[in-house]
């Protein structure tokens, strides 16, 4: 089941390469809706009672050194595969104008780069997630330097450069792990499981115990890819440039890598490094959704505007992790939902104006409100979202984050409030500019406001905004199971196989039966 | 039969925002105005059967509940979309369906001109919605949901006329100054449930008996009074209300006095144990208040504007609830927030009534003289005037005084509490006829292209019922001493007493005693009453030499202590200065550079291994090999040695 919807859009690429030209947009489309689908079929099969990995599947790869093709799913990975299926052909949908340039090629990287994310939140074994980790880079550097904007070469050499630094520590730190599985079990493994058996010898006081330098490692890659501050400045300008559909999966998936990464690597793995040092990374969190804040408040460029909220709003992700408890796991991954939501839809409208006008800039908008009504009903729904009100997805991340963060740690929680605050007033003030008062410069009476496709492409997440806000339950049911999990066993976690098969199920009834 | 009851009373207006809503284009303001005030309306009539359920029940046990849907559960926490009826409530929603289904009534008169009658129709019913949620849900955070909504609506209708950049600025500062309290208030909820493991309501007064003197109530029961004083304009986020005025005038009457700014006073009678077993946050919570009733007040003694003046008094008598909630006088700041909702909907749908008819005209200077073009709205604008200065056996009056009587009788009052209180009623009943003596009296200054008119029908009749209510509203809730010679119960007192504990420690009541504070605030009132006619009908110059013998003092009252330009200059301001020198000198000029020395440091380094490099696949191949197994070797060794 999974390898299907890990490569399916792989294989389906291949097909957007031979079909005529004119059918690329569609067959890439119904592709990408297919895939949704068929990961919705996971719902299904998906048993959520359990912590335990499921639907795994395994195969022999570099045997000698124990590496294999290891997949598996758990609560923490689920929501983040259906989100990475939905956005996708929202992606496509949104750029079906924009894009009119190597057309082809544009979506090849698209489905590409879907596998490449699927395959990074569902792969178990260490190295087969790097390679996807980094697989992932490749069509995102074409889809920033080929169809981005002015600075498109420095912004996607920037992008590469900062996230290729970061993970090639992680990398030595795997093959670290590695060695270590055989010392300690007699063979080699990189499997995830083996790695969160590991005894990593740690010791206080210092940054050079082997467990520390392993916390830093993986960390900064995905501190890297989050992006915290303060490495956190590829990522405006990678925005900027890219494409609408670059800067939505960017936004909406590519930086959730990051965060799952610290919940499924760095907190299990390393326990005693991250009781020592996880405040380090609260603190980041915290500063980070204020820094993020207040520089996203002075933007001149609505899309850096919404690039710098991303900072902002991932900083609340991470604060809620290394929090360490139930509400801040919990609102941690389903802030990375909402992000995927909110900042997707942002980009998307964001993308849709800048189609009409080629201008993101703020002073030269004004009164749109009376011009494009849609476009500003769908704006202010989405705002709503991101500034956390509540009755939308936003508030019950960000109140279950906060809360968290505050049992936490008292001061930072009181801190990272502030960022309920500074949000609105980024938002609000971005969003007065834009849409009130006298018409600018480019508000003309020719703007056309959102045709079908576009309202089309908006609609799956307006909705979702309010479905996950008044009903969260029915998705963080799916999710609680693993994370108590993970709450509970902070200190020596070990992930066990899901063993209720479909077959041992059929066992089970036959048995019954008897 | 409740639940039924309670779901048709808060989705009723939520339906009539989507009629309206989904409408967006329409222009019939008949049409929509009917739909809301339908909406509205049914709701009303719910609340209505609701409070007589509530009144066939033993007096122990008056309380409805409906569990709807589990709205979030992590963990040890568990949200229930519940909603709860009780004495308290069912005041609240009383209140806000009754006034409300009036000023909806207004409103169609008043929108009439409008291109976007939907539009304001619609977010008139979604603000009744959510201000329903916040009265009725039965735990901080579904509380919170109604609290953020109607901070939500409150924005969409100030900037309605949102063409207008200032009247959109206006907008999000209320907004914005909102969401100040609401983090603080979002803290206080951390805290409580970080003790007490629940955020229902009636877990927590529960528990609060055992929880006095305990330092973290103190902190919590501020972090929540904080979200007050911005939900309820209170010394210092106070600042936003004023602004608010720049929406339509029915709307100033229903959110910014009657219902949503309200909303303060009414969490912290909801929490009354709570609040009752932290002395200290208690004296904050007067202090505040009390300070707020003379501020508030003394900046209406000077200001123009017919709405503004109505916006710093009712700061300022938001000031004297929460000084009664301070003192412990819970039952009485609902009964002022009762009162106050009648007479200052009425004095608000008074000036929309005026403005209406002089053009959208709001200055008073240019006014005068009203009286008999505008019988109807003068006459009842007069019953408002009578009601909030205190006349006796006025609504205003009772709750005035009660507050005014506890506020020295009570164990946590004082005479610094009192005194401030009288005389900010002074001053309230000075700028009051001020106000109706520049715009109802006197000669008029009506400029000759205007020509005012009495409103039409469907704006007069909401005025007389709620003339009406501000004169008889008092009287159930007459004091004992007064109740003692006529034979008439305090019904409100009684009503509340199961939910509202009195404060420890308070003594039989003096009549002497409270009969002379009573007749202290009255001839105080009365005195500055009479003195503001004196000045301002009987010798119209006296005001303008005052003005001239004291320019200082003058200066600082007219613009508002100077209060909006020292928040825009010492916070705003520095904020927005520092956030640009954060993008500019550590975003742009030290994290990107400095990575960038990183890189040219690589690239040198690079360079002379150039020779290395020589295009050949495998000898990379070897290379990379070499390398890391020269790191492996190197960690290895450092974990096995």
């Amino acid at each position: 089941m999974l390898t299907k919807i890990v490569f399916l859009p792989l294989l389906l690429s291949l097909l957007v390469l031979v079909v005529p030209s004119r059918w690329v947009r569609l067959t890439a489309l119904i592709s990408t809706i297919g895939v949704f689908v068929l990961s919705l079929f996971l719902l299904f099969q998906f048993d959520k009672t359990s912590a335990a990995l499921q639907l795994v599947e395994t195969k022999d790869w570099v045997s000698s050194f124990g590496i294999k093709y290891f997949l598996g799913i758990d609560g923490i990975s689920l929501w983040l595969v259906i989100l990475t299926t939905f956005l996708t052909p929202l992606m496509i949908l949104g750029s079906w104008t924009s894009i009119t340039e190597r057309v082809r090629s544009f979506h090849f990287f698209i489905l590409f780069l879907e596998t490449a994310m699927l395959g990074t939140f569902v792969a178990m074994d260490a190295i087969l997630f790097y390679t996807f980790f980094e697989a992932s880079l490749i069509p995102m550097y074409f889809m920033v330097g080929i169809w981005g904007g002015a600075r498109r070469l420095y912004a996607a050499m920037k992008f590469f450069i900062f996230t290729m630094s970061g993970s090639v520590l992680m990398l030595v730190a795997i093959i670290a792990m590695m060695l270590m599985t055989e010392s300690q079990f007699g063979t080699m493994s990189a499997s995830l499981l083996d790695f969160y058996k590991l005894d990593i010898p740690f010791i206080g006081g210092t940054l050079f115990s082997p467990q520390t330098l392993m916390f830093f490692a993986f960390s900064l890659a995905f501190a890297i890819k989050v992006p915290m501050f303060p490495v956190h400045t590829w990522l405006p300008d990678a925005h900027v440039e890219a494409p609408t559909a670059g800067s939505v999966v960017l936004a909406g998936v590519m930086l959730k890598m990051g965060t799952y990464g610290f919940v499924r690597m760095v907190l299990p793995m390393f326990p005693e490094a991250v009781s020592n040092f996880g405040w380090i990374f609260l603190l980041l969190g915290a500063l980070g959704i204020v820094y993020g804040a207040l520089v996203a408040m002075v933007q001149p460029d609505i899309k850096k505007l919404v690039a710098y909220s991303s900072v902002s709003h991932m900083g609340y992700v991470v604060l809620g992790l290394f929090a360490m408890n139930t509400y801040g796991i919990t609102g941690g991954i389903f802030q990375m939902l909402n992000h995927g939501v909110s900042t997707g839809a942002l980009f998307l409208l964001v993308g849709m104006i800048y189609e009409r006008t080629h201008s993101r800039e703020i002073v030269k908008y004004g009164g749109l409100a009376r011009v494009m009504p849609v476009f500003t009903i769908c704006f202010f729904i989405v705002t709503l979202s991101s500034i956390a009100v509540p009755g939308t997805n936003g508030f019950v991340g960000e109140v279950l984050i906060l809360m968290g963060g505050f049992m936490a740690n008292k001061g930072l929680g009181a801190i990272a409030v502030v960022g309920v605050v500074l949000g609105a007033a980024y938002m609000l003030w971005m969003f007065k500019r834009v849409f009130f008062g006298k018409p600018g410069e480019l508000t003309k009476e020719s703007l056309l406001d959102l045709n079908l496709r576009e309202i089309l492409t908006l609609a799956p997440l307006l909705l979702l905004v309010f479905w996950m806000g008044i009903f969260p339950n029915q998705f963080l049911d799916w999710s609680k199971s693993s994370i108590d999990h993970l709450v509970k066993n902070s200190q020596s976690y070990t992930l066990a196989i899901h063993q209720q098969t479909s077959e041992n199920l059929n066992d089970l009834i036959a048995e019954a039966n008897q | 039969m409740s639940d039924v009851l309670i779901a048709v009373l808060l989705v009723s207006p939520l339906i009539g925002f989507f009629a309206n809503g989904l409408r967006w284009k329409c222009q019939n303001y008949k049409l929509a105005g009917g739909i809301a005030t339908g909406a509205v309306f049914v709701s009303f009539l719910c609340a209505v059967i609701l409070f007589s359920t509530l009144l066939s029940l033993s007096e122990g046990d008056r309380v409805l509940r409906a569990d709807f849907f589990n709205w979030i559960s992590v963990g040890g926490l568990s949200i229930g979309a519940s909603f709860l009826v009780d004495q308290i409530s069912a005041i609240m929603i009383l209140v806000i369906t009754g006034v409300g289904t009036l000023i909806h009534i207004f409103s169609i008169g008043y929108i009439s001109h409008d291109e976007r009658p939907t539009k304001y129709f619609a977010y008139l019913n979604l603000f009744v919605f959510n201000m329903l949620i916040l009265v009725l849900g039965a735990n901080l955070p579904v509380m919170f949901v109604g609290w953020e909504g109607v901070g939500l609506c409150s924005y969409l209708l100030i900037g309605f006329w949102w063409a207008d950049s200032e009247k959109a600025s206006a907008g999000m500062k209320a907004f914005i100054v909102n969401r100040i309290g609401d983090a603080a208030l979002l803290l206080g909820m951390f805290l409580i449930f970080q003790n007490l493991n629940t955020l229902e309501f009636s877990g927590i007064n529960d528990f609060s008996e055992n929880l006095m003197g305990q330092s973290w109530v103190t902190a919590a029961a501020l972090l929540l009074f904080i979200g007050a004083t911005g939900k309820s304009a209170q010394l210092p986020l106070f600042t936003w209300l004023p602004d608010a005025m720049a929406g339509p005038t029915p709307v100033s009457a229903l959110i910014h006095a009657a219902t949503m700014v309200t909303a303060g006073v009414y969490m912290i009678v909801r929490l009354n144990p709570f609040f009752l077993a932290t002395p200290t946050a208690m004296v904050v919570v007067a202090i505040v208040g009390a300070l707020t009733v003379v501020f508030a007040a003394s900046i209406g003694l000077a200001q123009w504007d017919i709405k503004k003046v109505l916006a710093y008094s009712t700061v300022s008598q938001l000031g004297y609830m929460f000084l009664a909630c301070g003192v412990g006088a819970f039952g009485a700041a609902m009964f002022h927030l009762m009162t106050h909702a009648f007479f200052k909907a009425l004095m608000f749908l008074g000036s929309g009534s005026v403005i209406h008819a002089m053009s959208d005209e709001q200055d008073i200077r240019k006014m005068g003289g009203l009286k008999s073009k505008m019988p109807i709205t003068h006459a009842t604008f007069f019953l408002g005037w009578l009601a909030i200065i205190g006349t006796p056996l006025f609504s205003g009056f009772f709750s005035k005084d009660e507050i005014l009587w506890l506020s020295w009788h009570s164990p946590r009052g004082s005479f610094f509490l009192w005194l401030l209180g009288v005389v900010g009623a002074g001053m309230t009943a000075f700028y009051m006829t001020r106000l109706m003596a520049l715009t109802f009296w006197g000669k008029s200054r009506v400029p000759s292209d205007v020509h005012p008119h009495e409103s039409s029908i469907s704006m007069t009749i909401p005025l007389i019922v709620l003339g009406a209510l501000s004169v008889v509203g008092g009287w159930i809730g007459i004091p004992h001493v007064i109740g003692h010679l006529v034979h008439l119960p305090n019904l409100l007192e009684h009503w509340f007493e199961p939910v509202i504990l009195g404060v420890p420690g308070m003594t039989e009541a003096n009549a002497t005693a409270e009969w002379l504070l009573m007749g202290i605030s009255v001839a105080v009132a009365g005195g500055s009453a009479f003195l503001a006619y004196l000045m301002y009908i009987a010798d119209p110059e006296k005001p303008k030499a005052l003005a001239a013998k004291f320019p200082k003092v003058y200066e600082l009252i007219y613009n508002k202590y100077w209060v909006d330009e020292v928040y825009d200059s010492k916070i705003v301001q520095p904020l927005i200065q520092t956030s640009k020198g954060l993008w500019n000198y550590v975003d742009v000029n030290f994290i990107d550079k400095s990575t960038y020395w990183i890189t040219d440091f690589v690239k040198s380094v690079g360079s002379s291994f150039r020779t290395l490099q020589s295009g050949n696949l495998q000898q990379y191949a070897l290379y990379m090999m070499l390398g890391l197994a020269t790191i492996s070797m190197i960690i290895l060794s450092m974990f096995r040695g």
